[in-house]
């Protein structure tokens, strides 16, 4: 498979939470306390055998996808072990106001690793460094010899941006992503970026957030941040901040320039504030502000800024380049683990060209002439099993166990009734019916059929979805409902009111 | 299970079809003007929170309520979150009976939110027939019970007084009657059977009062001397016990200390000995298979089981006491509807189901057909299932949803 030449860094804690919350039962989103969500811990994708799963699942989409469409050559993922690294022991309360995570998400890191691990991805973690320490260690380390992306939601990743290292900014929603491309008149089919990302290079960096990637850690020692419990300055608001730092640079130069000034100096500074940044407010006291109790000033400043700052010199003891080679992703590895995980809709075929699928609906042949319709329903009330699916105002759908479909669209004499009463027709001739919306066939035309969502549903009533992909777990149809044929009719029949949306 | 499959659910799509297709019709002009008093209601206590409280503010907003009850008014706070202070129902609770401003807050929700999710809500699913069709599944909860959505017609408010009030709007056609009916304990019953517990069985052979009955064996006393109270507190230790509860919560309920609740759930199974012993090999069996099972074989996966964290477990073990009870009575409601339904249509009557609300189901009947409709309905739901304890059904008719209850 032809690769493209560029390393590509992900932050892994950030791609895992990000999926997890993105894929949770509403539920749990709208309860409040802690064991009121507890309550709706098994409507959370999971396997049969209890292992909470949809955070992987989302990340392993995301991942393939990558691995597909931008097709890195090199590839690895980081990760935070735990919150108790250096910066806390610079600052206790570094990330103090995070809560609990919630159990089933803590346990997906876990098992997350061991999936990358399976799959031959080089992973990065420890106790001492954060994601984005490692991060920008590797990038540091190997942007002279290629290009990086670095793939993440956190925009503390902002100052580790180069000419050589960019940015993959993912929004939770496309349409933020679109706000961007629309902004800076980026043609977004004439990029190759992951969907719901937008790429940052330096120029951009500047351009959206005001400052340069390397000043982003002093622009947050004093705006700060307040998902990690950085201070900052109190009193310092944070459109002042951009401006101070886009003056001044780091907060060493702006604690040059404001330092040691008389009565007369500050006056003039502050003008010169207000007339050249616009700053109207002073927020000289503040930057200047000392206490011995509280952690305020020059103190908050520094100590935010360096809080802020991603170590970029991380000893990588001879890691190499080919160590992260995407060739080494082990095809029989994530063959395993998406058995293992019962991910059946994800489909890893990055390995190899392999060709598009014929859409399914394709095999479907639509009828809307009546003499073809009743030529045709003649034939069909000699099979034995069916499978149908009904869109009303649309049409009905069949399909034999040959696998033969036919679509046959409520058009001029084709109509509901005639439908309906076909299918009473093939009722009363023995015909046995199979469907995955029983009720709604039922109002269609009084009969009663074979339901597949029910027959998964008694399987297993804890999903919050039975589609026909799920449905198409092995498990479920060889204990119960007899007949092979059925699980591939339905498959098809229930495809069909695709076609009509 | 492939009876329930195929004795059960497939024969239920049919009754829920017809339910949907049928509907409820509902009086909109009251809804309105129900919707209108609420919201005076609610502009009153505004007025009066924002007296009492010496500002005006947003009181929907928990930022801004909190600001107010917690900075301004110095008011004692509970928890704190990440936005501010906590105004959650249980904190003002706690603060209500010492400032009447609370307790006007609490009652602003109220009706706030009968009015949003019930007054206003229940009218934009008026149909041009005048009625609401909601929508009935059966693949959606975890124990076998129905769901009803777009909009929810199970949960209408039936306790608090004003909420009641909503019923009203509910009528059958012109010329028909509400008929509805209600198993009484039912989960306590299956309890019963499933158990196999002597006394219980006893108990309900012998009299009306499960309650105070249970209040006379357990707490001690003769039957005649069985007070108020007393009941009172029978009566959360036999529904505490379906649902697995822990003395602590117990304690909660009802206000006593840890070690008496303790005390009474231990004279209880005392009494009962056999509920113990069921109780104690559903957790068992749901351990080893990783699932429960009703008396239908129905089966409930409980992965908490296996979990790691004792919170989880616990509730594994909850979930495993009461899934097959409460499964068990939600199968049992599923064959009384298809039986029901049955019977209706074979005795030629157009009485037809309307509603099902977990231990109740209600009826649409052309006056002439009520008396008949109601026999069948009786007897259909009390036949459903053949237990060790008889099943006792109370039905009442009426010309609207309120004058049913």
């Amino acid at each position: 498979m032809d690769r493209n030449d560029f390393l590509l860094l992900i932050d892994g804690s950030s791609l895992l939470t990000t999926q997890f919350f993105g894929n949770l039962p509403r539920e749990i989103l709208f309860a409040k306390t802690p064991e009121e969500k507890e309550k709706y811990y098994h409507k959370i994708m999971m396997t049969t055998g209890g292992v909470y799963t949809n955070a992987v699942f989302g990340f392993l989409r995301t991942l393939f996808a990558i691995l597909k469409d931008q097709r890195p050559a090199y590839i690895a993922v980081a990760w935070d072990l735990t919150r108790d690294t250096f910066r806390r022991k610079l600052y206790p309360d570094y990330k103090g106001n995070r809560s609990e995570t919630m159990e089933p998400l803590s346990q997906q890191f876990d098992l997350c690793q061991k999936v990358l691990s399976r799959m031959n991805i080089r992973e990065f973690m420890s106790e001492e460094f954060e994601a984005d320490d490692w991060c920008g260690s590797v990038a540091a380390r190997f942007e002279p010899e290629i290009p990086v992306k670095i793939f993440t939601k956190d925009h503390d990743y902002l100052q580790l941006v180069t000419e050589r290292t960019h940015l993959w900014l993912m929004h939770t929603s496309q349409e933020k992503t679109d706000e961007m491309y629309k902004k800076y008149r980026i043609d977004h089919a004439s990029v190759n970026v992951p969907a719901r990302a937008f790429e940052l290079d330096p120029a951009l960096v500047e351009a959206e957030f005001g400052v340069k990637p390397e000043h982003v850690n002093s622009l947050k020692g004093l705006q700060g941040d307040s998902s990690d419990n950085i201070k900052g300055v109190p009193g310092v608001g944070p459109a002042t901040a951009v401006r101070l730092i886009q003056r001044y640079g780091t907060i060493d130069q702006l604690y040059r320039a404001i330092k040691g000034l008389d009565k007369a100096g500050q006056e003039a500074l502050k003008k010169e504030w207000k007339e050249e940044l616009g700053i109207t407010r002073s927020p000289l006291n503040f930057l200047l502000k000392e206490s011995e109790t509280e952690l305020v000033g020059e103190k908050s400043a520094r100590l935010s800024e360096l809080l802020a700052s991603i170590r970029t010199d991380i000893d990588l003891k001879g890691l190499t380049l080919q160590d992260m080679s995407s060739e080494r992703i082990s095809e029989e590895g994530v063959k395993e683990v998406l058995k293992e995980l019962e991910f059946s809709s994800i489909s890893a075929d990055f390995f190899d060209e392999k060709p598009e699928k014929k859409d399914i609906t394709e095999q479907f042949r639509t009828v809307s002439d009546f003499a073809d319709f009743v030529n045709i329903s003649e034939t069909l009330l000699k099979e034995e099993k069916l499978g149908i699916s009904c869109t009303p105002g649309k049409g009905l759908s069949v399909v034999t166990e040959r696998g033969d479909g036919f679509t046959f669209e409520e058009a001029s004499f084709i109509t509901r009734e005639e439908l309906a009463s076909f299918v009473r027709r093939l009722e009363a001739n023995g015909t046995v019916l199979y469907t995955a919306d029983g009720k709604g066939l039922f109002k269609y035309c009084g009969c009663t059929a074979h339901d597949t969502v029910i027959a998964a549903y008694l399987l297993n009533p804890l999903k919050s979805d039975y589609n026909e992909k799920s449905i198409e777990s092995e498990y479920l149809m060889s204990q119960f409902i007899p007949g092979r044929f059925w699980r591939k009719s339905f498959v098809k029949a229930r495809c069909f009111p695709c076609i009509w949306t | 299970m492939l009876s329930l499959y195929l004795d059960i659910e497939l024969p239920l799509l049919g009754v829920l079809a017809s339910m949907e297709e049928r509907g409820i019709a509902v009086k909109r002009e009251e809804l309105e003007r129900f919707s209108r008093d609420l919201k005076e209601t609610i502009r009153k206590l505004e007025q009066e929170i924002y007296e009492l409280s010496g500002e005006t503010f947003n009181i929907n907003s928990p930022k801004q309520l909190g600001e107010v009850l917690f900075d301004h008014l110095r008011l004692p706070h509970g928890k704190k979150t990440k936005s501010g202070y906590s105004t959650a129902a249980d904190i003002l609770e706690r603060l209500a009976p010492a400032f009447p401003v609370v307790q006007k807050i609490l009652d602003y929700r109220t009706y706030a939110k009968l009015n949003s999710t019930y007054a206003e809500g229940l009218q934009q699913f008026i149909r041009e027939d005048g009625r609401i069709h909601g929508d009935f599944n059966q693949t959606v909860t975890a124990t076998g019970r129905l769901s009803s959505a777009n909009p929810n017609l199970q949960n209408i408010p039936v306790r608090l007084s004003l909420g009641r009030e909503i019923r009203r709007v509910f009528v059958p056609e012109e010329g028909s009657v509400f008929i509805d009916a209600d198993y009484s304990q039912i989960e306590l019953r299956v309890l019963a059977h499933m158990s196999g517990d002597e006394n219980l069985i006893m108990a309900y052979r012998e009299a009306k009062d499960i309650h105070a009955i249970t209040a006379s064996q357990v707490f001690n006393v003769p039957l005649e001397e069985v007070t108020p109270l007393l009941r009172r507190n029978a009566k959360a230790v036999n529904f505490g016990i379906v649902y697995g509860i822990s003395a602590f919560s117990l304690s909660e309920d009802l206000s006593i200390t840890r070690e008496e609740a303790q005390q009474y759930m231990n004279n209880y199974f005392a009494t009962y000995p056999k509920i113990k012993a069921f109780l104690d090999h559903a957790v068992a069996s749901a351990k080893e298979k990783g699932y429960s099972v009703t008396m239908y074989n129905r089966r409930r996966p409980i992965p908490e089981l296996l979990s790691v964290n004792f919170n989880q477990r616990s509730f594994g073990e909850r979930v495993a006491m009461n899934a097959p009870i409460q499964g068990t009575a939600a199968d049992i409601m599923k064959i009384a509807m298809i039986r029901v339904d049955r019977k209706l249509k074979e005795t030629g009557l157009k009485t037809r189901i309307v509603l099902q609300i977990h231990d109740e189901l209600l009826l649409e009947a052309p006056e002439e057909e009520a008396e008949r409709a109601e026999e069948i309905l009786v007897s259909e739901m009390e036949n459903a299932a053949q237990l060790k304890v008889k099943l006792e059904v109370e039905a009442k008719q009426g010309k609207s949803w309120y004058e049913t209850k």
